[in-house]
């Protein structure tokens, strides 16, 4: 079989539980040992029945499909945060097999995708309604809807593994980060960034157990009201008071970004912040060697499997 | 009709969450889980009284990426404790980010800063290392 294309990556899925590859009978995926049926929904396939603790994902990134992709943007602004995040050239993915551990809208996978990677592009969320959308007329990429802590492949399985503003958005960072790297072949890198426990970030996970309880919709039209006012009035005594206590996004990516990056700040229900000492120790525990922080981030950090 | 609706929707949208963020805010702020005390206040009002702090810096050292770090005197305001009032000046221009976050001076630089407890976070305006670049660069409180 080619080791290309979508079919490629197709025959890759594996039933979460027995790890049996899966048979593809009509628009379902069916385990062989226990008969499990997993749905291909709108051309996805479905290894949760919801998006659980991660709504305001499905909401923000279905809100906004494409703020964030270069290839809508015609920029070079996702690709070079994801060097700079993995330390990842072009020609250490292209004809490489992906694992993208949260693709959200496809940021990453955009770049990814781009440099001639097979990407498998994975989230809890409905956001893959927008990722397959984004991706739908690329063969090297496939988008699957599946829990981060219960993935559907066999072990061993990818070239590289990419995770990068997800696992602090699971109960619990270091075990969903532990969990991913038996999936990575010998010799494979995986990459991620977490949040650091400094600066706006420790501001922000006080807020957490308010803001994300507001409704998704009614705290992302505040959003859309108070970035733009807030961001005209960033020099008046009022709006600097409430940014030492509120900081909202001013990336100078452009006032949709902005928007979109405060919302995705406050919204979720899981806020993991981590020092760079403590993501090291992740690293070392799970027997990663060739160690790095490959940029300016504290928290980003790859090693490889030996 | 339906614009109508939407725009209502919006009002009470804005209004009702701006009002739980408020009684939010006074809730972290009271029990202290965000970094606003009276302590920090009556420290913002007795430096509201002194004189405006202006220096030029003369010290600095490498942080991450684009960032570098400079010592400011402790009895600033900053960021991190009630909203700073320094402005960052290079070859007597202002500098176009104040308030801006570490990762996104580290990451994007450009002139990016930050008055953070007791030193400034800076990016040169072209990213150039501002310990070599022969640009002088000054602080001044407005």
């Amino acid at each position: 079989m080619s080791c290309t294309g979508r079919g490629f990556l197709y025959s890759l899925l594996a039933c979460p539980i027995c790890k049996s590859s899966l048979n593809r009978v009509g628009e379902s995926l069916v385990c062989p040992k226990d008969d499990r049926r997993f749905p291909i929904l709108r051309g996805i396939p479905r290894f949760v029945e919801s998006d659980a603790y991660v709504d305001s994902f499905s909401f923000e990134w279905n809100t906004h499909k494409t703020t964030q992709l270069d290839t809508f943007r015609n920029d070079g602004s996702s690709e070079d945060i994801f060097r700079k995040k993995t330390g990842f050239r072009p020609e250490d993915l292209d004809g490489k097999l992906v694992l993208d551990a949260g693709i959200g809208a496809g940021r990453f996978t955009d770049a990814m995708a781009r440099w001639g990677a097979n990407v498998i592009g994975i989230d809890l969320s409905y956001a893959v309604e927008a990722a397959r959308e984004n991706f739908r007329h690329l063969d090297n990429v496939l988008v699957a809807q599946a829990d981060i802590g219960d993935l559907p492949f066999k072990p061993e399985t990818f070239d590289a593994i990419v995770s990068i503003g997800v696992l602090h958005h699971t109960p619990d960072t270091k075990k969903y980060f532990q969990g991913l790297v038996p999936y990575l072949r010998h010799g494979g890198t995986i990459a991620i960034w977490v949040y650091p426990a400094e600066g706006e970030f420790v501001t922000r996970k006080q807020w957490i157990p308010f803001t994300s309880r507001i409704p998704d919709r009614m705290f992302y039209q505040w959003c859309r009201w108070f970035v733009p006012y807030g961001q005209r009035r960033l020099d008046s005594l009022l709006i600097k008071s409430i940014y030492s206590i509120f900081p909202f996004s001013n990336q100078g990516l452009g006032l949709e970004n902005d928007i979109l990056d405060t919302f995705d700040g406050y919204s979720p229900r899981f806020h993991g912040i981590h020092t760079p000492q403590e993501v090291e120790a992740w690293f070392q525990e799970v027997g990663l060697v060739d160690i790095r922080i490959p940029g300016p981030w504290n928290t980003s950090m790859r090693g490889v499997r030996l | 009709m339906r614009s109508i609706l939407q725009t209502i929707e919006k009002l009470v949208s804005i209004f009702a969450v701006s009002l739980y963020l408020t009684v939010a805010a006074s809730f972290l702020i009271l029990t202290r889980r965000i970094p606003v005390s009276p302590q920090k206040f009556s420290r913002k009002l007795l430096a509201a009284l002194l004189p405006r702090f202006q220096g030029e810096i003369l010290e600095l050292a490498h942080e991450r990426g684009n960032c570098y770090v400079a010592l400011l005197p402790k009895k600033l305001i900053s960021d991190s404790n009630g909203g700073s009032r320094l402005k960052l000046f290079e070859d007597g221009q202002e500098l176009p980010y104040p308030h801006s976050s570490h990762d996104d001076i580290r990451e994007l630089g450009a002139g990016r800063y930050s008055h953070w407890n007791d030193a400034v976070y800076f990016s040169s305006s072209d990213n150039s290392d501002p310990a070599k670049n022969g640009k002088r660069y000054s602080v001044r409180e407005i």
